[in-house]
């Protein structure tokens, strides 16, 4: 078992050998690894890492500050990086680094009161990384603000590209007015994997 | 002929016998054959995720107060029927406010449109756009932007929603919008930059 082929170094036997069970077991594997290694990149393209993460229970009422979400429910993951009753997503630590599309809407409940026009509603989503080398963690971060009608309820549809390692997102409802409001449920964060850092 | 598989496509290979026949060699041939025909599939396949975008180009008038789905009578791209990963259209005449899901997918889908205001909503005014599932109004069904312009504007007002889904063969998404405010209205869309909704899968659910 002596020869190969010019391109991919598939091995043959030469014509002077017998073929043996031993040629063919070579030959299928390398082309069986050939072909599982070509196949990968696609393979990988139609599983894009994503998720979706909801909440399911309005929070508590506030006025003026911050609350974040908590996720109750998975709508869909194939990261592993939600966990029921969390209020953020962890990317997985084997990814390279890697740019993120990241979106939210909040649906904003009016727990007691009534809403005052003008009153601030302000939506963040806060993506942290992790520098490869030194090890700092960073944060950016993406902002809507959809101040109150006087109709109650507003809705915040919020979304950022980032590029992230080691890290994770989350989302944030930021308040500053009279009225009691918090986050609703159904609001949702969401991601999906855009390519590796170059 | 005991026949052994390699690991991962499963490529017959003679495995007992001291010499390989002509059989065996057959076998093996055919199963690379087939193995680069997948091979061949799976890239066709990533070169035509689905997608689609559609609009409404003449006005349609929004009914103050009401979550109204937009009419689409537009279609720029419809291409689920050229997707082997999709083999479906999203966009038909028969149900002309709805992006159908061909098949079980992951979906990117943005949603914009403008309120041409003839007359100052007021300090009630409100302006809102929905990507909703299904046919829902509110709850898990809805993903989308809420907001109130100046009271006093008027004219056209735009605003747009991007949102995500996991969706089943057969769940569809419609773009809603809503007004509200002093004036009785109804007014129309806006069709300089007319309500438009775009889908297009991102991921699947499984892979094989």
């Amino acid at each position: 078992m002596s020869g190969t082929t010019a391109n991919e170094g598939y091995p043959y036997p030469l014509t002077s050998d017998f073929a043996d069970v031993q040629d063919a077991f070579r030959l299928a594997t390398a082309v069986d690894a050939d072909l599982r290694a070509e196949q990968a990149p696609f393979r990988a393209f139609l599983g894009r890492p994503s998720f979706i993460a909801r909440q399911t229970a309005t929070g508590s009422g506030f006025t003026a500050g911050s609350q974040g979400a908590v996720f109750g429910a998975i709508d869909w993951d194939n990261t592993g990086g939600l966990v029921v009753g969390q209020s953020s997503w962890s990317q997985p630590n084997s990814q390279q680094p890697s740019w993120w599309l990241f979106g939210a809407t909040i649906f904003v409940a009016i727990v007691s009161g009534t809403p005052v026009v003008g009153d601030m509603n302000m939506a963040r989503i806060s993506v942290t990384s992790t520098d490869q080398v030194t090890g700092v963690v960073s944060t950016t971060t993406f902002f809507q603000r959809n101040d109150d009608t006087n109709t109650s309820g507003e809705w915040i549809n919020v979304f950022g590209m980032a590029p992230i390692y080691q890290g994770s997102a989350a989302l944030t409802l930021f308040l500053n007015g009279s009225t009691q409001k918090a986050i609703s449920a159904n609001s949702r964060l969401w991601g999906m994997y855009l390519g590796p850092v170059t | 002929m005991a026949m052994r598989k390699t690991p991962y496509l499963r490529l017959r290979y003679p495995w007992t016998d001291d010499v390989v026949s002509a059989a065996d060699v057959q076998s093996m041939a055919s199963d690379i054959d087939q193995a680069l025909v997948s091979t061949a599939t799976l890239a066709a396949n990533f070169s035509k995720f689905a997608s689609a975008t559609v609009y409404r180009n003449a006005t349609q008038s929004l009914t103050k107060g009401s979550f109204t789905a937009i009419t689409f009578d537009t279609v720029v791209s419809n291409n689920g029927a050229e997707s082997p990963l999709a083999n479906g259209s999203w966009y038909s005449v028969a149900n002309p406010t709805r992006l159908t899901a061909p098949s079980a997918c992951i979906v990117l889908a943005t949603g914009s449109g403008g309120v041409n205001i003839g007359s100052a909503l007021g300090t009630s005014g409100v302006i809102q756009l929905g990507v909703t599932l299904n046919g829902a109004s509110g709850g898990s069904g809805v993903q989308g932007t809420k907001w109130a312009p100046l009271s006093t504007v008027t004219g056209q007002q735009w605003t747009s929603a991007l949102t995500m889904w996991k969706l089943a063969a057969g769940d569809y998404l419609e773009l809603k919008m809503y007004w509200t405010g002093t004036p009785a209205g109804p007014f129309n869309t806006d069709n300089v930059s007319p309500p438009t909704l775009s889908v297009m899968m991102v991921a699947l659910p499984s892979v094989s």
